[in-house]
């Protein structure tokens, strides 16, 4: 085997020189390619343990944000029971119009006119609820109003004095003024 | 103490044992003498260690011839071992041959030396009985191709009944003729080119060189004039433990690769495996951070509403701080404004200013005297 090699050697040497660069140059492109592959692991291994880093550090904030979520649907609960909910916008308008007159009743305020306003923008597009504006207007005596006051701002759904304006009206009436707007949710 | 190949030439009639680098210390061996301790008497006498021989064949004994072959010819080695009885002489026995091959512009160039085995094979085997190993079978001009001609062309006139001209470039034989006469130097340089001719017995005041000063370099034969049959040749060891040295290197160097992708891929695999459980959690907390965002969305729009201006509060304090004497007629909170308007009059109004003092945030606007009364307006800053 030897000898055959050796006579085939001594007799194609140039074929045996061009061969032999030939794979040479073929193990020099195999070990620069697998070098290549080689590197390009470790750098994947490294991206991979740095991403394995920064997801175990936001899992370890599981409790955490836990803990917030719990605080913040307490706070949340607490600010939706402000709202009012009906299944439509009338709907609620409605509901509100028979608070108010409910409460101006108790208070011994007789109402002069109570109209939805219209609003130019109702929270926003992202809001999670929406908007009612009313206008009110009524006449009564002075701590009647005040009354009327408590217990707008003692009811369980929150509405918001925009404005008022209080003016004597006569004897011991007062004639009273005031834009409100009620907050609402639809469902 | 040299434990170089003692230097052995097979000739027709006898031996000749030669030091291996001192060429004029010889000793001849008849065909009756006994040859092992021929050979110990000599190492004995020469201060010889020597364990192995190196063969070579007088080219007496030997047939020379050169041809050339066709370029195409698939297996050279078979080809001339068919035609070795046609290429030959010797028609009949076992023939010991070696060649060696060049490529020409017309074919191969072989270059054959071919001799029968039944004249040289018992002297070899006489050889290895006497304890010796035998490094190979050489014809005689072997002997004297060494490195001190690597790199030029030279050739050599050896003895016999006919001179034998050997003509050669650095380690590879060239040529090889006959000489019916004794060669005259100008017409052997002439005809070889040869920048060096060595001469077994140069005559006197000839520019021939010694041939024996040759003989005291290393031989460097071409393996493939070795007529040794490869049932003679010694086990090569140490070309086994290289052979078997590269495999385990290449063994260890593919194992080495191997469990350093194997390490890595493992490495991947429960990198892969611990992504995988911690992803949920992961994922959990981005969800809940996500229900958390919108939480918040709805928390800041409704804290952006603000609270009720106290109004109440206010109406209790102007009630108590105010004079007796001051009357209030309007009281107004334009849209997002925190201040509150307030028109009235008073009899007082030094008592009046006193007591706006007391009420915190409060300015007073104007003031206007009419009717014995004193008109005012003041704002008060809603906390």
């Amino acid at each position: 085997m030897i000898e055959r090699l050796r006579d085939a050697f001594a007799l194609h040497r140039t074929r045996f020189i061009l061969g032999g660069v030939a794979l040479l140059l073929l193990l020099v492109n195999l070990a620069t390619y697998g070098l290549d592959r080689y590197r390009e692991r470790l750098v994947s291994i490294d991206n991979r343990q740095s991403f394995l880093a920064r997801q175990r550090v936001t899992a370890a904030r599981l409790p955490l944000i836990k803990e917030k979520l719990f605080l913040q649907e307490t706070q949340r609960r607490e600010l939706e029971k402000l709202l009012f909910r009906g299944r439509s916008e009338e709907e609620i308008s409605s509901s509100i119009q028979v608070m108010l007159q409910r409460e101006l009743a108790a208070a011994n305020l007789t109402l002069e006119s109570l109209r939805p306003r219209p609003e130019s923008a109702s929270g926003g597009p992202t809001a999670d609820f929406s908007t009612v504006a009313m206008t009110l207007q009524a006449v009564g005596p002075l701590d009647g109003f005040t009354s009327f006051l408590a217990a707008l701002y003692r009811a369980e759904q929150f509405l918001k004095v925009e404005s008022f304006s209080v003016q004597y009206h006569s004897e011991d009436k007062v004639k009273v003024s005031l834009d409100l707007k009620g907050f609402y949710r639809l469902g | 103490m040299t434990r170089q190949p003692l230097v052995i030439t097979i000739r027709k009639d006898d031996l000749l044992l030669a030091h291996p680098s001192q060429p004029v210390t010889q000793r001849t061996v008849g065909p009756d003498e006994e040859i092992a301790g021929t050979i110990t008497a000599f190492c004995r006498e020469h201060g010889l260690r020597c364990k192995t021989a190196l063969l070579f064949v007088s080219e007496e004994l030997l047939f020379f011839k050169k041809l050339t072959l066709p370029a195409k010819t698939p297996d050279l080695r078979k080809t001339i071992e068919y035609q070795l009885e046609l290429l030959t002489p010797f028609a009949e026995g076992e023939i010991l041959y070696g060649y060696t091959t060049t490529r020409g512009r017309n074919g191969h160039l072989i270059h054959l030396v071919a001799g029968r085995a039944e004249s040289i094979l018992p002297v070899v085997d006489r050889v290895r009985a006497s304890g010796l190993l035998v490094d190979g079978l050489y014809p005689e001009s072997q002997r004297y191709v060494t490195r001190r001609n690597r790199r030029r062309r030279w050739a050599m006139i050896l003895p016999g009944r006919f001179g034998k001209g050997l003509v050669f470039s650095g380690l590879q034989l060239e040529d090889r003729f006959l000489c019916s006469s004794e060669p005259n130097f100008s017409e052997f340089s002439s005809l070889t080119r040869a920048e060096a001719i060595y001469h077994f017995k140069p005559p006197a005041d000839s520019p021939f060189e010694e041939l024996a000063l040759l003989g005291t370099d290393a031989p460097q034969p071409d393996p493939g004039f070795n007529l040794l049959p490869v049932s003679y040749r010694r086990p090569d060891y140490t070309r086994t433990i290289l052979t078997g040295l590269a495999v385990a290197n290449c063994l260890l160097l593919i194992f080495l690769v191997a469990s350093r992708f194997q390490s890595l891929t493992a490495l991947e695999q429960r990198l892969d495996r611990e992504l995988a459980e911690v992803a949920p959690q992961v994922q959990e907390v981005k969800t809940l951070y996500e229900q958390h965002r919108q939480g918040q969305v709805f928390i800041d729009q409704f804290a952006a509403v603000g609270p009720n201006p106290d109004l109440i509060g206010l109406f209790g304090e102007l009630t108590t701080n105010l004079p007796v004497t001051s009357y209030l007629e309007r009281f107004t909170l334009p849209r997002d404004s925190r201040l509150v308007q307030i028109d009235g009059y008073t009899d007082n109004i030094a008592a009046l200013s006193a007591a706006l003092q007391t009420l915190g945030d409060t300015q007073l606007k104007s003031t206007r005297r009419r009717q014995d009364q004193t008109f005012f307006q003041m704002e008060v800053k809603l906390p």
